[in-house]
């Protein structure tokens, strides 16, 4: 340790209460309860050291450096807290904070089922080892942490691996992450080679001497390597497999946080290493945001499994930041340095925001899940009688996610739109323009879209009259669930209408890259400094909003007199009406499926049983959604590695004679080529 | 300081008051139209007001299935349209709280409006309800795009979203019908206030009970107060989709500063153009039958491509 000021021992204190909460929970895991309550006071008491020790970073504008562990020279444990670093080493603690929490009440469903010391030993190594993706020096340690960080999560994928559909999703999930791996192994090792060091600051040093097409080489094997862990489109296919095959506080940390290393991940070789590039690689970036987010969410409104769409959200999401990156890269390599600067806080916010709400909304759907057994919407149905906390909480996380003011989806999805806008306001060049255009109409669309998938998700889960006997005896979920999701329900709420307290917290880094601050006054107005006029407040929007619906309260309770309402069921042409006759998921995005027939290729069986076609006895309707990235993408793929493994086999006999004389003519051929 | 506020209070009020007594009068005047063009008589003009005082008096009845949802829904809608009323030109170029929006916050008000509308339809249990809200979303879904493209294909050349300074420039430079760029865009446009104001080809906003409906679905279990606020909402949001159409393409007279006879033949002339573009689509709703639904989205894709067009042929200039 080379100084011990707060801010080391914070973060010291972060990585101690992390290890203590997982060995703990590990040497306590006969008993469940105190397992469960050692563990996860780690990760919050972990969570809570570590978020101090990112705002004072953040505020102080200074940097933590502890050297930890020497094991050769360069191959060293050396923690570099920067603004960068703090401010995803910030969204993983607050996260870490709320998650443990809800955790506590969460992991009560598996005592007696599953070791759980085990799994709060895992949960506090992921944290662990995402701590250390963001905030580690050198390259080889990044790496190290990397492949840490995908190993626990996969063991954690993998809890429930009697079921096949769980041993299915954490196949595909330990591929896909090993496919991006060996990409980002490429890159480093390229640094490397010309660095003569894994230093992160020699890999700083080194870039201006390197040639375009080495730096454009670099740069599109991370784009690959981290594009597959945020889920980016084609790349995507392990993350609406693994996050709903994870236990729901996993899925939350998943989702909310470790995809956004990826983020982390690519601004760290882009802008700090490579140092900005030139404009194609922004519209590269740009244009798999834009596909990510439209083909995600479109994949995700047929979705009937809340955790599912959830999953393609994120994909959405990141779709939404990689938009925003893209546009900051695009106007880097312009010069436009204050709309540069908009972008990338654009993207910085939205970060920050989808890790609130996500979390949040996966926390909501592992309460249903806790509550109710089920993650099928079309099974659930008036739980919002039951669960009305989850179900107020799961509602502001929607209405956060589908980007609706007042809350802080909207804000990020505002400075998006403003720098999409921008491209084409500002930009000299006629094609960026026009890709500006595209791109705002590609976000409307997206925002429109998740706007329906909530509605439909939520009504069908929440709303009406219970469908199965699960769902009618839904309770509601325990204390500690509730105080996590009410601890992001109300950051939802904060950094919506003050969202100049998020640019205090991402000013410095965009400082950083592009020497214009892109701040706001704390309290109520947010004026994105920089450009003229376009100011936007949601507190006094909001403001507006509340003393609007005071006066007419006021003025229709004075003109007409109290509201009387009467109690009678819901009108069915004369009729009773029945659970069964309710509009269910599938039938809620019927008119999308339709008009998309073309990407889904729905797949529709209707077997009808009874006497007559007209008054059947039972209708047997089954949907099938057809994804035409696997069919056309992975399946051939798989062929040829399945093929190629097959021609590889013949040489593996079982015989040792072969494979001696393999040994003895791999021998003579390497004597050869050394001599 | 305090004049200030008072001053802000009062031009908020003004909008307000305009908002809530002339969106009435706009849906009488169109049925009214309508209802002449079709050999009708037809009802009064102020037919809308008298629903509205008939709704709000009237007791409700709710369903024993619904949750708070139902209750809140009509507030909340109500207000969210009429803040996103305090954003919208009418007869300035200035709004109330222009200097904290602008139209992308007006479209995700509207969206707001929009959501809990299409979620308390699922509220009751009721097949109506469902239906006419997974209609709403998959086709709001492609009209709000379409609408956000069509109002930025005229934003380009302000090059900001903030409203009034857009209609500012465009009061001053005055209409010019042959640039082509904005012929495209007020096509598409045009397309997009058909569609989101819920008229005949899209939808039809006097059906009851019929399945060819997608707002009136939404509302079936809506009655007394909720059922009035949600059709005031809805008369609103109508003229407020006018008024932005009309500022954008026509800002003709606009006042842009605080002159009494000036604001007194600004709110004149808006009255006009309102009727004006009443006539207009009480025309199209004569002339055309309602379209199948899935015909909609082509119809709105074809906007957001005369939209597309519209930028193009701007950036090109």
């Amino acid at each position: 340790m080379e100084g011990l000021d707060l801010d080391s021992l914070l973060f010291g204190a972060s990585f101690v209460f992390f290890l203590l909460g997982g060995f703990g929970a590990i040497a306590a895991s006969r008993n469940p309860r105190i397992a469960n309550f050692v563990a996860h006071s780690g990760a919050f008491l972990g969570g809570l050291a570590g978020a101090f020790a990112a705002i004072r970073v953040l505020l102080h504008q200074n940097t933590i450096s502890i050297s930890a562990w020497h094991v050769v020279s360069d191959v060293a444990f050396t923690f570099r807290v920067d603004s960068l670093s703090a401010f995803f080493l910030l969204v993983l603690s607050v996260l870490s904070v709320a998650v443990s929490l809800y955790s506590t009440g969460y992991v009560t469903e598996y005592y007696g089922k599953k070791n759980v010391g085990l799994l709060g030993a895992g949960f506090n190594l992921f944290l662990l080892s995402m701590v250390a993706v963001v905030t580690v020096d050198n390259g080889f340690s990044f790496l190290l942490a990397w492949e840490l960080m995908s190993l626990v999560s996969f063991f954690l994928v993998m809890l429930e691996h009697e079921k096949p559909e769980v041993r299915k999703a954490g196949f595909v999930y330990v591929v896909m992450t090993h496919f991006g791996t060996v990409f980002l192994i490429l890159s480093f090792l390229t640094l490397f080679f010309f660095a003569g060091s894994f230093e992160f600051t020699a890999f700083q040093q080194v870039s201006p001497q390197l040639s375009a097409s080495l730096k454009n080489l670099i740069f599109l094997m991370a784009l690959i390597g981290f594009g597959t862990k945020a889920g980016m489109i084609p790349l995507h296919i392990w993350l609406p497999r693994a996050h709903p095959a994870a236990p729901s506080h996993v899925s939350a940390l998943m989702s909310a946080v470790m995809i956004k290393t990826a983020i982390y991940g690519l601004l760290r070789i882009s802008f700090d290493f490579l140092g900005g590039g030139p404009a194609w690689w922004g519209a590269v970036v740009l244009c798999f945001g834009v596909i990510s987010a439209l083909v995600g969410i479109l994949y995700g409104v047929a979705e009937n499994d809340m955790k599912r769409f959830l999953a393609y959200s994120s994909a959405e999401n990141m779709g939404i930041i990689f938009m925003g990156i893209g546009t900051s890269m695009l106007f880097y390599a312009y010069h436009h340095s204050v709309l540069g600067a908009l972008a990338l806080t654009a993207a910085l916010y939205h970060v920050m925001n989808h890790a609130i709400f996500k979390g949040l909304l996966f926390m909501g759907a592992g309460a249903v899940l806790y509550a109710t057994h089920t993650k099928n919407v079309n099974q659930l149905g008036g739980l919002i009688r039951r669960m009305p906390w989850t179900a107020g909480l799961f509602l502001i996380g929607g209405i956060a996610l589908s980007a609706l003011p007042p809350f802080n989806g909207f804000i990020s999805e505002w400075a998006t739109f403003q720098s999409l806008l921008h491209l084409a306001f500002d930009m000299e060049n006629s094609s960026w323009k026009m890709i500006g255009g595209l791109s705002v109409a590609a976000l409307g669309l997206t925002g429109a879209f998740v706007a329906g998938g909530i509605v439909k998700h939520f009504g069908t889960a929440f709303l009406a009259m219970p469908r199965t006997k699960n769902a009618e005896e839904a309770r509601e979920v325990p204390v500690p669930m509730r105080l996590g999701m009410i601890i992001l329900a109300s950051g939802s709420l904060v950094l919506g209408i003050w969202p100049g307290i998020a640019l205090r917290v991402t000013e410095d880094i965009v400082a950083g890259y592009f020497d214009t601050k892109i701040t706001g006054n704390v309290i109520f107005y947010v004026p994105f400094a920089g450009l003229t006029g376009e100011a936007l407040s949601l507190g006094a929007v909001l403001l507006a909003f509340l003393a609007l619906l005071l006066l007419s309260l006021v003025f229709l309770r004075i003109w007409v007199g109290k509201s009387r309402n009467q109690i009678d069921e819901t009108w069915n042409c004369g009729g009773p009406l029945q659970p069964s006759m309710e509009y269910t998921g599938t039938s809620y995005s019927h008119p999308v499926l339709m008009i998309f027939k073309w990407l889904y290729r729905p797949r529709r069986q209707v077997q009808v049983r009874g006497e007559y076609v007209y008054y059947p006895k039972r209708i047997h309707h089954r949907l099938q959604v057809h994804s035409v990235i696997e069919s056309n993408l992975y399946r051939p793929l798989v062929h040829i590695a399945v093929f190629l493994s097959q021609r590889v086999r013949s040489i593996q006999s079982g015989n040792l004679q072969s494979y001696l004389a393999y040994m003895i003519a791999t021998l003579i051929l390497l004597l050869l080529w050394v001599r | 300081m305090s004049g200030q506020i008072g001053w802000t209070i009062g031009w908020t009020s003004l909008q307000v008051v305009t908002l809530l007594l002339v969106a009435p009068l706009i849906q009488g005047t169109i049925k009214k139209i309508k209802a002449r063009l079709q050999n009708r008589i037809g009802p009064s003009v102020l037919q809308p007001y008298y629903d509205l005082m008939k709704y709000m008096k009237k007791d409700a009845v709710v369903s024993g299935h619904a949750s708070w949802l139902t209750v809140a829904t009509p507030y909340i809608v109500f207000i969210a349209i009429l803040t996103a009323g305090l954003l919208v030109p009418t007869f300035m170029a200035n709004t109330p709280l222009g200097f904290v929006g602008d139209m992308i916050l007006i479209v995700y008000l509207f969206g707001l409006a929009r959501f809990f509308t299409a979620l308390t339809a699922l509220d009751a249990g009721s097949s109506f309800g469902g239906m006419g809200s997974s209609r709403e979303m998959a086709l709001s879904a492609i009209a709000e795009p379409a609408l956000l493209l069509a109002a930025f294909a005229v934003f380009l050349s302000g090059g900001t979203t903030k409203l009034h300074q857009l209609i500012q420039v465009l009061a001053t430079h005055g209409w010019n019908w042959i640039e082509p760029s904005y012929v495209l865009a007020f096509l598409a446009m045009f397309i997009v206030v058909i569609a989101e104001t819920g008229r005949i080809p899209v939808d039809n906003p006097d059906t009851h009970l019929e399945l060819t409906m997608i707002h009136e679905g939404m509302l079936l279990e809506y009655s007394g107060r909720y059922l009035g606020l949600m059709m005031w909402a809805a008369q609103i949001k109508q003229l407020l989709i006018l008024s932005l159409f009309i500022n954008l393409f026509f800002p003709w007279g606009i006042a842009v500063d605080w002159n009494v006879s000036g604001i007194f033949l600004s709110f004149l002339l808006y009255l006009i153009k309102l009727v004006g573009l009443g006539i207009g689509l009480a025309f199209i709703e004569t002339l055309y039958a309602k379209i199948r639904i899935f015909i909609v989205p082509k119809l709105l894709v074809s906007s957001m491509i005369l939209s597309l067009l519209a930028i193009l042929v701007r950036v090109v200039e």
